[in-house]
């Protein structure tokens, strides 16, 4: 997958869209007490008007990201990258296919939610990406990411931009390297008083 | 290591060697005539270390020859004492930094350097200044040429924010620098890249034709100032380079100004006895010991901090005989350019790189009058990508006996300027410049017209420490004369490059 720190990615959705799409979630999907595995075969038919034909391993691969052993988080954050990715603007997307990887017989939505719940959208809660208007743009965001698209209509440097000042895990990264520079700050300050109260080093020239 | 005789404590945690000599208790110089303001020149007021913490290094051989030059029955009187704080670990990073002086005087580079290139990608991730940029934090790739300059204002109001992350703070030391917009600014220095200046002294002496091998019973070198206040002290050149098994010569800083000696034969006798190899010292110094008619016999001379005019080098070669190196550079940056002749500066080799740009901060064609701007990573604490250095000159990049080389033209800095008292006495700027600082002056201009009446437009600090009843005071006492004094907003000095100290008096600028 690309990361954020490609280069020149290539256009993508648009991430009001992505956003819209996130907002429409229907209710069930945020219920841990749904079946994932078949509500999620359940989108895969919806948006290509029949039923999946998915091969062991990617039953598998459901299962794994979904299934009865999965967390309640995870399944109910994989319906909810699968309701995004089934998005008509998603699904219909030659990019996003493009920007996929994967090997034959795979499933393209599979592929996607496991890219999302392996991705920087897990740093916040499923409900969130859904109730939340800043976790929406995020995870719309982050799922540009990790395809490494940027959104239509922006520039590489405004989607990178945006997705910094979005992103919880960039953000916190943020907030960890300022509170290290406020450190450092202290004990240089600190440092350079007590090296006043002592002795400098001999100098040998003048300028 | 071994436990030969000669083997030196490693490190400042090992404690005293038993071979170091004792630290003396200094020699205090009753503070006699000392304006309160200047509390920091009380002699002996930043005396912390015994001498294992000085020079870790030190072995017994060095420690004598140090003691000797401390106790010479004619020594000044020392108001200081500090080492040069080397360790083992250093002594590889010096080799390696003398390589690399060897290797770019082999192939100067002219266009953009590597390690420029890695200085700036380095920056980008460790340095918070510039990794807290949207293009640090996006991963995009910046050359050197789309960064802002940096200004002594930036080190000023923000310093932690240039120095990396990832350096330990264990070995800061505690620099200042005046330059020309007059407040004193907080600098984070390394042990190891003062000792760089010296060895980079070494490689230009040697580069000027001169063999610098040290001889007992003479100090190394000598950093000579001329002013009624002064830091002085004697220390050992652990990091010299030299022949193994030598031990490290001494070197002493030493004030010319006689209130720095018991007795004015004092200051001749120590002088001519110890005979420093090396002068290193500033124009008007350099001419005030020429005056002196000592019996020196140095094998180079080094002036720095002020313009060496073509008159005063000419005075300086015909009394000496020897090379004079005149070292272009801020406490900052470290030495920038240098010169041995009335010609234009060469830029020094090691990681310096210059360019010369517009006021807009907008390279100029070679060969334009512009601000020299320095990028340099010397100083592990504090690199400095196009730092502006106030000072201007011409860029031109020539070919000289096969070899290519970035030469500086037309270089103004500060011009050695002086104050003439009531009594005809002169009184060194940098004089001024102690009052200036203590009174909380933030910037200012100081003029003598060529009638000698001193004027002064300062602009004061907007901390509690400014004075400015008693700067007036104190700067009429210092100069000798009535001063006629105004506060006037930083507009008026102009952006900084403005001349700090000017005159109109005959003898009282460069000769």
């Amino acid at each position: 997958m690309n990361t954020a720190s490609g280069r020149h990615p290539v256009e993508g959705p648009a991430v009001p869209d992505l956003v819209r799409r996130l907002a429409a979630t229907p209710v069930d999907l945020l219920d841990p007490r749904v079946h994932a595995p078949a509500a999620l075969a359940d989108l895969v038919e919806l948006a290509d008007g029949q039923p999946p034909r998915w091969n062991a391993r990617v039953i598998s691969q459901v299962d794994v990201l979904c299934g009865p052993q999965a967390p309640p988080v995870a399944r109910v954050a994989a319906l909810v990258a699968a309701w995004l990715v089934t998005a008509p603007v998603v699904r219909d997307s030659v990019v996003v296919r493009a920007a996929l990887p994967g090997r034959l017989g795979d499933d393209p939505v599979v592929t996607a939610v496991e890219a999302m719940l392996t991705g920087p959208a897990m740093a916040r809660r499923p409900h969130d990406w859904v109730q939340d208007p800043d976790g929406r743009e995020e995870v719309a965001r982050a799922f540009l990411v990790v395809l490494g698209l940027r959104g239509e209509g922006e520039t590489a440097a405004e989607s990178a931009d945006r997705w910094l000042a979005v992103s919880t895990a960039e953000r916190a990264r943020l907030a960890g390297e300022i509170a290290v520079e406020l450190r450092r700050a202290e004990e240089l300050a600190a440092r350079l008083a007590e090296q006043r109260a002592r002795e400098a080093a001999a100098r040998y020239t003048n300028h | 290591m071994s436990d030969a005789v000669d083997d030196v404590p490693t490190g400042p945690s090992s404690g005293p060697s038993p071979d170091a000599v004792p630290s003396p208790d200094p020699v205090l110089d009753p503070a006699l005539g000392l304006d309160p303001a200047l509390a920091e020149y009380v002699p002996g007021a930043s005396i912390a270390l015994d001498d294992a913490e000085r020079w870790p290094l030190l072995d017994a051989a060095g420690a004598g020859a140090l003691d000797d030059v401390r106790r010479h029955r004619a020594a000044p009187r020392w108001r200081h004492a500090t080492g040069d704080r080397l360790v083992a670990d250093d002594l590889p990073t010096l080799d390696a930094y003398d390589a690399r002086l060897r290797d770019e005087e082999a192939s100067p580079a002219h266009a953009l350097p590597d390690w420029v290139t890695a200085l700036v990608a380095r920056a980008h991730a460790v340095v918070p200044r510039y990794r807290r940029t949207p293009a640090a934090r996006r991963g995009d790739v910046v050359a050197l040429q789309d960064l802002v300059p940096v200004t002594r204002d930036d080190l000023r109001t923000d310093l932690a924010s240039f120095v990396p992350v990832d350096v330990p703070l264990d070995r800061v030391l505690e620099g200042t620098s005046s330059g020309s917009t007059g407040a004193a600014i907080t600098l984070p220095l390394h042990p190891v890249f003062l000792v760089q200046d010296l060895r980079l002294v070494q490689h230009l002496v040697e580069r000027a034709g001169v063999s610098w091998a040290p001889v007992d019973g003479r100090l190394g070198l000598v950093n000579l100032l001329d002013q009624r206040h002064a830091y002085t002290y004697a220390s050992a050149m652990t990091g010299l380079r030299r022949a193994l098994g030598q031990p490290a010569p001494s070197m002493a800083r030493v004030n010319l100004d006689p209130s720095g000696w018991d007795s004015p034969d004092d200051r001749a006798t120590y002088l001519s006895e110890l005979d420093p190899q090396v002068l290193s010292s500033t124009p008007l110094a350099l001419l005030a010991l020429a005056d002196l008619d000592l019996d020196l016999h140095p094998v180079a001379v080094v002036s720095g901090a002020a313009h060496l005019t073509p008159a005063a080098r000419a005075r300086v070669e015909r009394t000496w005989g020897v090379p004079v190196v005149d070292l272009y550079g801020l406490t900052e940056t470290g030495s920038v350019a240098a010169r041995t002749d009335d010609g234009p500066f060469v830029v020094v080799p090691g990681h310096v790189w210059v360019e010369v740009l517009d006021d807009a901060g907008r390279p100029v064609p070679d060969g334009t009058l512009g601000e020299v701007v320095v990028t340099t990573d010397e100083n592990p604490y504090l690199p400095l990508l196009r730092y502006r250095t106030g000072d201007r000159a011409r860029r031109v990049v020539r070919v000289v006996d096969g070899s290519t080389r970035v030469e500086l033209h037309d270089l103004e800095g500060r011009a050695a300027v002086r104050y003439a008292r009531e009594d005809g006495t002169w009184v060194a700027a940098v004089d001024a410049t102690q009052i200036l600082q203590s009174y909380g002056a933030a910037a200012w201009q100081l003029h003598q017209g060529a009638d000698g009446a001193i004027a002064l437009d300062v602009v004061m600090d907007a901390g509690g420490s400014a004075d400015r009843a008693g700067l007036d005071a104190a700067i009429a006492r210092t100069l000798g004369r009535p001063v006629r004094s105004r506060a006037v907003p930083p507009s008026v000095l102009g952006e900084g490059r403005a001349r700090r100290f000017s005159t109109d008096l005959a003898g009282g600028e460069g000769f």
